[in-house]
């Protein structure tokens, strides 16, 4: 690749500690995400699909520099940002912004939307004037298909779409190069969850702004995404461009996870082929030895059981971690 | 052909809330027939759910039902002149499954007293009887070592078996009509898929009726023969699936059709239906898809008649017109 | 393209200022337990001008007068006399001055300590939060009445160790209240928004956070304000409060019993007087605390709209 990356992750692991609550207990650890390793290019959306418990928002959240890491590099915009602290933390913090899930509960109900909007120009200094306050939260506004008089108002007065906008407004407020993008239309209606990630696609375009888009929706991340990270129990288990990941899937994880997507077409979906495996997702606390899909897997055999296999070039950049299986 | 087995007739339910009366059902009307899977699809506040607990008689206050009925076999089951005595069908003839398996279990119970006292209530059988019956339940829902799992609590049980063992007591009565709200949308796809196939294998071999709430229209596809789409508080067309995703005939079934992403098409941008659903406080008196309506005209301010088809019906003067073209 | 408005209007903003009033006169009790909380604070702001006598003018030839409707009472003395002959009604309009200064000095010492500990602990979290909140257990442990004689015995009695003495027992139940809402409302995402949109620690907790504090602290206060009338009377009754000459509505309790069997108003009308503003205090903030809970508020509209449906039908139907 010729241009660098805006971000890139590598070999990351983040620990989450079991806290017991008590004073003098000593804490458990608990392995959430590990290994860890991907680039998102500028102006590229990096879908990243799991189910829950598969550490996806846990990788956004770390990234984000939210949580910790206890292991590898998260190198931002050429910077090495893994143990950035205070205020050159802060400061980064105006350059790489998330979207949330939840359009009800991620704006805050006591302030104004002029107020949700401005107060990233205001804590980093940005807005000299009022008046020049004003003038920027109209053009975000309008950036995000939000009507003008929307600024005095507030959030409940909203649809949840028109919440997600504001969301979104805030988040570009700072012009930021990444965005982390934590299921950002899951909570939406269907037909409203259209207009979301349209939006989203033109600000990037017009923009050029970097997604990592979390989600569950095999479906929209096809849609929105250049590249598609697969996880599975706090691992990537698949990479690739995305015509690669929806045509030709390597990781049996990835080809069950796809052939369970509900198409909105009866006769497909009559006809198409389930691949159901049995069982459940992995319960982190107790993961399995070797490689954490094998009690699932119908390919698996010993090797899977002892021996975790990491990501593997199967093909020009399609990666996958599977001993068996390849392009 | 044979008789229905529900018949909804005209429903209408407000909920009074502070602000005022709040108009969720305006008039739907829905028959199903023995051993049918009916699919209604809507958006949040489509008055989807509200049709469900109107059947299983869980409008309560605030709620209440304003006009029309609700028939099971000919016999008012809910509204002005329901028959009390009729009752009895809630929980036995009639089961629901809801959205979120946690909260509809008790945790302080296992799982299987749970069962058994449901089979005990409607069943009258004895308690060692009904605890076998539990174990069969179980196992007829795909879970393994259904003997030892009985005396497990709720909180032992992941996400998808948890709706599993729901499922069991909905169907432990033999029912006629399992109601399913939203029932895998709290779980992850691959247990979704697990779950639907369950409802599908279930279906065919008891005979059930099944009314499948869900905002995901794939769901629908896999796993109903009608569908009743609704918005706004009003069903918009009904129909056999394979017409409805092959030939939508109402602006909004196409919208909804359009926007939601497969897995194969290439596009390059989504179909998105502009604005919001209307308040249903002040609901329009017409068409309430107008102001979304690409399509739409001075005409359709005035309240729509259902129009009937071959296969389905629909609430749209326009119905069949192509609303969102290529070009938009 | 233009986004249409949403069509659900959003509530106008007088409607807002007009709806508290009608329905807290739908709530007769609370709107009686509001009407005399207010007319307890105008006795005494105006004690002096409204007062018939210097509470502590003794009359010597008045002594022991009962209430006016016996009879030997008099005009003069509304509610009677005590051993010294200095009217009861005086006594309990100026007394209500050192009971409400009393309870709201200590109120708002007290929740200003427990709402700075509270903050701190559930913003800090971890083992912060555990060693402030062990702290808390331990004090609420402890018997709060002997903590208040053992200082009181130390520094001698007086309005200001009195106040001093309950706010440091009393700040507890703030810290916990606080604690706990801030805790919660840290994992809000739009507390997680504001910090990854950079704002520093402040900013989040006084935009954020503490908005959400202030109609819950308020209604714990007002319901706190009895406990603190309560332990007030009981203190002076015990003789370590107020001091005479000074007038507290325990200490007139305390003063009174002596006399129990032949003047029975010394000690009921003080009785009383604190019976009345601790039921009117709580009658009224438990209103409130339906009003502020949008839920809650929500749902005692639909049981009163039920009613309402209901009664109408039985009309109908008779």
């Amino acid at each position: 690749m010729t241009v660098a990356p805006m971000l890139s992750v590598s070999g990351l692991a983040v620990d989450y500690q079991l806290s017991s609550g008590a004073l003098f207990r000593k804490h458990r650890s608990l392995n959430a995400v590990a290994d860890v390793s991907f680039d998102i290019a500028p102006g590229e959306t990096l879908g990243l699909v799991g189910e829950s418990g598969s550490g996806k928002t846990t990788v956004g959240r770390a990234v984000l520099r939210r949580i910790s890491a206890a292991k590898g590099t998260i190198v931002f915009d050429g910077e090495d940002i893994t143990r950035l602290k205070g205020e050159r933390l802060r400061r980064l913090r105006s350059r790489m912004q998330i979207v949330l899930q939840d359009p009800y509960t991620s704006l805050n109900p006591r302030m104004t939307v002029a107020d949700i909007i401005a107060e990233p120009l205001i804590v980093h200094g940005l807005a000299s004037s009022a008046e020049e306050t004003r003038v920027v939260v109209a053009e975000l506004l309008e950036r995000v298909g939000l009507p003008r008089d929307a600024a005095d108002r507030y959030p409940h007065s909203f649809s949840g779409g028109q919440r997600q906008r504001i969301g979104i407004a805030r988040a570009l407020a700072l012009k930021p190069s990444l965005i982390v993008a934590d299921e950002p239309v899951s909570a939406l209606d269907v037909s409203v969850r259209a207009q979301v990630v349209n939006l989203m696609q033109d600000l990037q375009r017009d923009l050029d702004i970097s997604y990592l888009f979390i989600a569950h929706d095999l479906a929209i991340v096809r849609h929105i995404s250049h590249r598609v990270a697969i996880m599975y129990a706090g691992r990537i288990v698949e990479i690739a461009p995305r015509a690669a990941i929806y045509n030709r899937p390597i990781h049996p994880y990835t080809e069950a996870l796809l052939s369970a997507v509900p198409i909105a077409n009866p006769k497909l979906q009559r006809v198409r082929r389930r691949i159901v495996h049995p069982g459940e997702a992995v319960d982190i606390a107790n993961p399995p030895s070797g490689c954490r899909f094998h009690p699932r897997c119908p390919l698996a055999t010993e090797r899977c059981r002892n021996e975790a296999p990491h990501l593997l070039r199967k093909a020009a950049e399609h990666f996958a971690a599977c001993w068996n299986r390849d392009a | 052909m044979t008789s229905p087995l529900l018949e909804i007739d005209n429903l209408h339910v407000c909920f009074d809330t502070r602000a005022g009366t709040v108009q969720a059902l305006r008039g739907v009307s829905l028959s199903l027939a023995p051993g049918e899977t009916l699919g209604i699809v809507g958006e949040s506040g489509s008055g989807k759910s509200v049709t469900a607990q109107a059947v299983m008689g869980l409008i309560d206050v605030p709620g209440r039902i304003s006009e029309g009925e609700v028939r099971w076999q000919g016999r008012p089951l809910a509204g002005r002149n329901a028959d009390r005595d009729a009752r009895p069908v809630w929980g036995k003839e009639i089961t629901m499954v809801f959205q979120n398996p946690m909260t509809s279990l008790n945790p302080l119970m296992t799982v299987g007293s749970q069962i058994s006292e449901v089979i005990e209530l409607h069943l009258g059988l004895s308690r060692p009887a009904a605890r076998r019956r539990a174990a069969e339940l179980l196992s007829s829902v795909g879970i393994s070592g259904a003997e030892r799992r009985l005396d497990q609590y709720p909180h032992e049980f992941s996400g998808g078996m948890r709706q599993r063992v729901m499922i069991a007591m909905g169907i432990a009565c033999e029912p006629k009509l399992l109601i399913a709200d939203e029932p895998t949308t709290a779980l992850d796809v691959t247990i979704q898929a697990q779950i639907l196939e369950l409802m599908a294998e279930l279906q065919e071999k008891m005979g059930l009726a099944i009314v499948l709430i869900t905002h995901d229209l794939g769901i629908v596809a896999g796993l109903c023969h009608r569908v009743a789409v609704m918005y706004a508080g009003q069903i918009v067309e009904t129909g056999l699936v394979d017409a409805i995703f092959e030939n939508p005939l109402h602006p909004y079934t196409q919208g909804l059709i359009r926007s939601t992403p497969g897995l194969d098409a290439e596009e390059e941008r989504l179909t998105a239906i502009e604005g919001a659903p209307p308040g249903l406080l002040q609901p329009p008196a017409g068409c309430s898809f107008l102001p979304r309506c690409p399509i739409g005209d001075k005409g359709c301010e005035a309240p729509q008649a259902m129009r009937i088809f071959e296969t389905g019906m629909v609430a749209c003067r326009k119905a069949g017109v192509p609303a969102w073209s290529e070009a938009l | 393209m233009t986004v249409p408005v949403p069509t659900s209007p959003a509530p106008n903003v007088p409607r807002i200022s007009r709806v508290p009033f009608s329905e807290l006169w739908h709530d007769k009790a609370a709107a009686i337990g509001l009407a005399f909380m207010l007319l307890v604070i105008f006795l005494a702001l105006f004690a002096p001008l409204v007062a018939p006598y210097d509470p502590a003018a003794q009359s010597i030839a008045a002594r022991l007068r009962p209430p006016v409707w016996m009879a030997r009472g008099t005009w003069d003395h509304l509610l009677g006399t005590d051993n010294l002959g200095r009217d009861v009604l005086s006594r309990i309009i100026w007394g209500s001055r050192a009971t409400l200064t009393i309870g709201a000095v200590t109120c708002l010492l007290a929740a200003t300590l427990g709402t700075v500990i509270g903050l701190w602990a559930g913003f800090m979290g971890g083992r912060t939060d555990s060693i402030l909140m062990r702290l808390v257990d331990i004090q609420v442990s402890f018997p709060g009445i002997l903590l208040i004689l053992l200082v009181v015995g130390v520094l001698g009695p007086g309005v200001w160790t009195l106040v001093a003495v309950l706010s440091v027992t009393n700040w507890m139940v703030y810290a916990r209240l606080v604690r706990g809402i801030v805790s919660s409302t840290r994992q809000a995402p739009y507390v997680e928004a504001a910090e990854v949109i950079g704002c520093r620690p402040a900013r989040v907790i006084f935009r954020h956070i503490l908005p959400n504090l202030v109609s819950p602290l308020l209604t714990l206060a007002i319901l706190e304000f009895t406990n603190i009338v309560l332990a007030e009377a009981a203190v002076s009754f015990l003789g370590f409060g107020v001091q005479p000459p000074a007038t507290s509505w325990g200490l007139d309790v305390a003063s009174g019993r002596d006399y129990l069997f032949i003047a029975w108003w010394l000690v009921t009308f003080p009785g009383l007087a604190i019976v009345t503003t601790v039921l009117s205090i709580n009658l009224f903030a438990n209103w409130l605390r339906v009003t502020t809970d949008p839920e809650e508020r929500e749902k005692r509209f639909a049981r009163a709209e039920a009613v309402r449906r209901r009664r109408a039908q039985g009309r109908t139907s008779a």
